[in-house]
């Protein structure tokens, strides 16, 4: 297949070219899924998937444009092309679209980042099934009388991807994908009826847990959330749990990026080389982690993939720029996207941390809210344990924490030694100090 | 075209234009903006919509600059018409589709039937509303658009269902069953989805309220369905004190719990708006749908608001 997608991008970029582009980027992704799922001991969706598509980068006439075809046969591919070519011509012109310096393409490394499981083609049907199986009834055996539905399910996936462009690029990857998941709801007091999910993602199924952690997992993190209340209003430390981090830490990267900075939508904007969190915050951005979700030899831009130490010890180093905001800000790019984030774990467990902290809350969940890129305010829901000398004593809900963002990185007093592997955002749990948490 | 006999053919047409405006006073940056959109064809797209558009977008920035943060806690809450009513979508309208509820997973499956309201409040899920996003011919099962009232006076009496969940019930689909792409299947999902105007005047709603929050615009909705717990980010607002506007507004976080809410529901005006935008999805099981939604003025007794100030 990997002969077959570079003959079809190369035909492709002749094709554009003899329509009248003067450049252009192909990107050509093949995927196919399965995915099964079990409700009741029975198979509830069983879904296969297999689909290609391509995504052409017209430059033409100081004009540029972005499209998408999943129709690769020969003639209708033609066709495509010689449209967009057109099109684009129709376009405002935007003397910041190029593709990138050939010089950003070089120094790419060569290593197996570990993204292929050798045995995925003879994952079996049976096996599939016995795994989703062997989930569903660990998490009904461990949510026991207090089950209303339990759904488990398991995706695997294999894909090829290859990015070429008029001026010289090629890059291909290919990857599998094994993913095992189950959600229970469970009957609380009254009407609720709380729900949480676990979930393990993977790119070897050898790295998953075994299903019966996956399956216990989410029992145990529904039951916990059994009995929650809104308490009253009051300022305590917190502590954010490592899987869901990235959801709250998302509203500061969405900072770093270059078009928001280029469209003064950024808080951090002018911060460069300033302390905007703790000592306690270190981000690196690394590309090379082997089996790390978010792994790669190169980015979107072709630019070759690069360790970056993003936030140092609080002080903000880099921004994520890629080719065509470095050309509107005149600033050397970095990428575009981030490829595996890492905050260095720090030495205590949460239950170590929780023991020195006389009350708090551990965020388990968000739930709605939203971060403003532009001033940093941010507001969001949670749900979670209120604990007291490193015992839960009350589950929580209905309840919101709001900050901004250039306040409440100072505040951050610790990391756990706990970073979450399941996301190409391995970050531990984090503990911060005098937040506001609101309810009655 | 089914195997049980359907053929059907519907084009869902969808155009939006948006604007976002970002403005600078003393230092300080905000950004807002606004969209116009729906079911429509170029010629909705004239001048003076350009031009209103482009009006409210610099408008609504402009007015953050003066924002405050309200007291944290529990206060009434007035939603304004139109926008805010993707809170009924996500806070009420997600537990009353089928298929949470044949799973027995949602918080409404036992309440067919029963108040769950005050009798003036009446909810619809509308598939043939003009223009709105939702609206369908046809939906992805080959069951006609149709309107269908889930809380008449106060009394559940309908869920949202596709085919599969109809047959569960014993019921008639209700035309629902609706899909992204032809790679996803059909489930249950609102179309435009809507509260009933009341007798009351706007102001009469915000003189009633006393003191608590106004709510003139909100993102971010997430529902726990199980709980009904749900969480919304209020983007445009306005304090409100001695039954009056005051001070604008931004950036917090309401939350509450739909049944809740529904119950907590005590006035309803007489403005009741569509919301006319045409930008945004809903997303259920990894599948995205557009969705029109609208609402009157309402008095909501009291939500969890989160501000900073303790």
């Amino acid at each position: 297949m990997k002969q077959e997608l570079y003959n079809l991008a190369e035909s492709g970029i002749q094709t554009a070219k003899a329509a009248g582009a003067a450049a252009c980027r192909i990107g050509i992704d093949t995927e196919r899924t399965v995915e099964i799922s079990y409700r009741e001991r029975k198979p509830e969706n069983i879904k296969e998937a297999s689909t290609k598509a391509l995504s052409l980068e017209i430059f033409v006439d100081g004009r540029y444009s972005s499209m998408n075809t999943s129709d690769l046969r020969k003639d209708a591919l033609k066709d495509f092309i010689g449209r967009a070519v057109a099109q684009t011509r129709l376009l405002a012109e935007d003397p910041f679209r190029s593709l990138p310096d050939p010089k950003y393409y070089q120094g790419r490394q060569d290593i197996d980042l570990g993204q292929v499981d050798p045995d995925y083609k003879t994952l079996s049907p049976d096996e599939r099934h016995a795994f989703v199986k062997a989930i569903e009834e660990a998490c009904l055996a461990k949510g026991g009388d207090k089950v209303i539905s339990v759904t488990a399910g398991s995706t695997d996936g294999y894909g090829e991807s290859l990015l070429m462009t008029s001026n010289g690029f090629d890059g291909y990857s290919e990857s599998t994908y094994f993913v095992g998941s189950a959600e229970m709801t469970g009957k609380d007091e009254g009407d609720r009826r709380p729900a949480e999910y676990g979930v393990a993602v993977s790119f070897r199924r050898k790295a998953l847990p075994k299903p019966e952690m996956i399956g216990m997992d989410a029992a145990r993190r529904t039951l916990a959330l059994f009995g929650a209340k809104k308490l009253k209003t009051e300022t305590l430390p917190v502590i954010i749990e490592n899987r869901v981090v990235a959801r709250f830490g998302g509203g500061f990267l969405q900072a770093m990026f270059g078009r928001g900075i280029q469209q003064k939508q950024s808080f951090l904007a002018d911060k460069k080389g300033q302390k905007v969190a703790s000592d306690k915050l270190t981000l690196i951005d690394d590309p090379f982690i082997k089996g790390a979700l978010g792994s790669r030899l190169f980015d979107n831009d072709g630019f070759a993939g690069k360790k970056r130490v993003m936030i140092d010890a609080g002080v903000l180093k880099e921004f994520y720029v890629d080719w065509y905001y470095s050309r509107k800000l005149g600033w050397e790019p970095t990428t575009g996207s981030p490829s595996t984030l890492i905050i260095p774990p720090g030495k205590r467990s949460v239950a170590d941390i929780m023991k020195d902290l006389a009350r708090g809350i551990l965020i388990t969940g968000f739930i709605g809210g939203n971060s403003n890129s532009t001033t940093g305010d941010t507001s969001i829901g949670i749900s979670g344990q209120l604990f007291e000398n490193g015992v839960p004593v009350q589950a929580v809900s209905e309840m919101n924490i709001a900050d901004n963002h250039l306040k409440i990185w100072p505040r951050l007093v610790e990391v756990a030694n706990d970073p979450y592997l399941y996301s190409s955002q391995r970050f531990p749990s984090l503990v911060f100090k005098d937040v506001v948490v609101s309810g009655i | 075209m089914t195997s049980d006999g359907v053929k059907a053919e519907d084009v869902q047409p969808r155009t939006y234009l948006a604007a976002t405006a970002v403005a600078e006073k003393n230092g300080k940056r905000e950004r807002a903006g606004w969209n116009f959109g729906g079911r429509r064809d170029f010629s909705y797209f004239a001048p003076g919509l350009v031009e209103e558009l482009a009006k409210t977008a610099v408008n609504r920035t402009l007015v953050l600059f003066d924002a405050v943060q309200p007291p944290a806690g529990e206060i009434p809450v007035v939603l304004g018409p139109g926008v805010t009513g993707v809170l009924l979508h996500e806070a009420i309208g997600h537990g009353m589709e089928a298929d949470f509820n044949r799973k027995k997973i949602s918080t409404y499956c036992t309440m067919i039937g029963k108040k769950v309201a005050e009798p003036f409040v009446t909810i619809v899920d509308d598939g043939t509303v003009p223009h709105q996003l939702g609206s369908i011919n046809v939906d992805d099962e080959g069951t006609l658009g149709q309107k269908t009232v889930l809380v008449e006076k106060g009394i559940l009496t309908s869920f949202i269902h596709d085919k599969i969940s109809a047959k569960f019930y014993g019921v008639k689909p209700t035309g629902n069953g609706r899909r992204q792409s032809y790679q996803h299947y059909p489930i249950p999902r609102m179309r435009n989805t809507y509260m009933e105007a009341g007798p009351a005047t706007p102001d009469e709603v915000i003189r009633a309220a006393g003191k608590g929050i106004y709510v003139e615009d909100v993102s971010n909705g997430q529902v726990k369905i199980g709980e009904g717990d749900f969480a919304f980010y209020v983007s445009q607002g306005r304090m409100i004190e001695n039954g009056k506007l005051g001070a604008p507004i931004k950036d917090i976080n309401i939350m509450g719990n739909g049944p809740k809410m529904l119950s907590n529901i005590t006035m309803l005006a007489n403005d009741f708006e569509f919301h006319e935008g045409g930008a945004g999805a809903c997303g259920k099981d990894g599948q995205a749908a557009p969705c029109g939604f609208g609402q009157p003025t309402i008095l909501v007794k009291s939500l969890t608001v989160g501000g900073t100030r303790g």
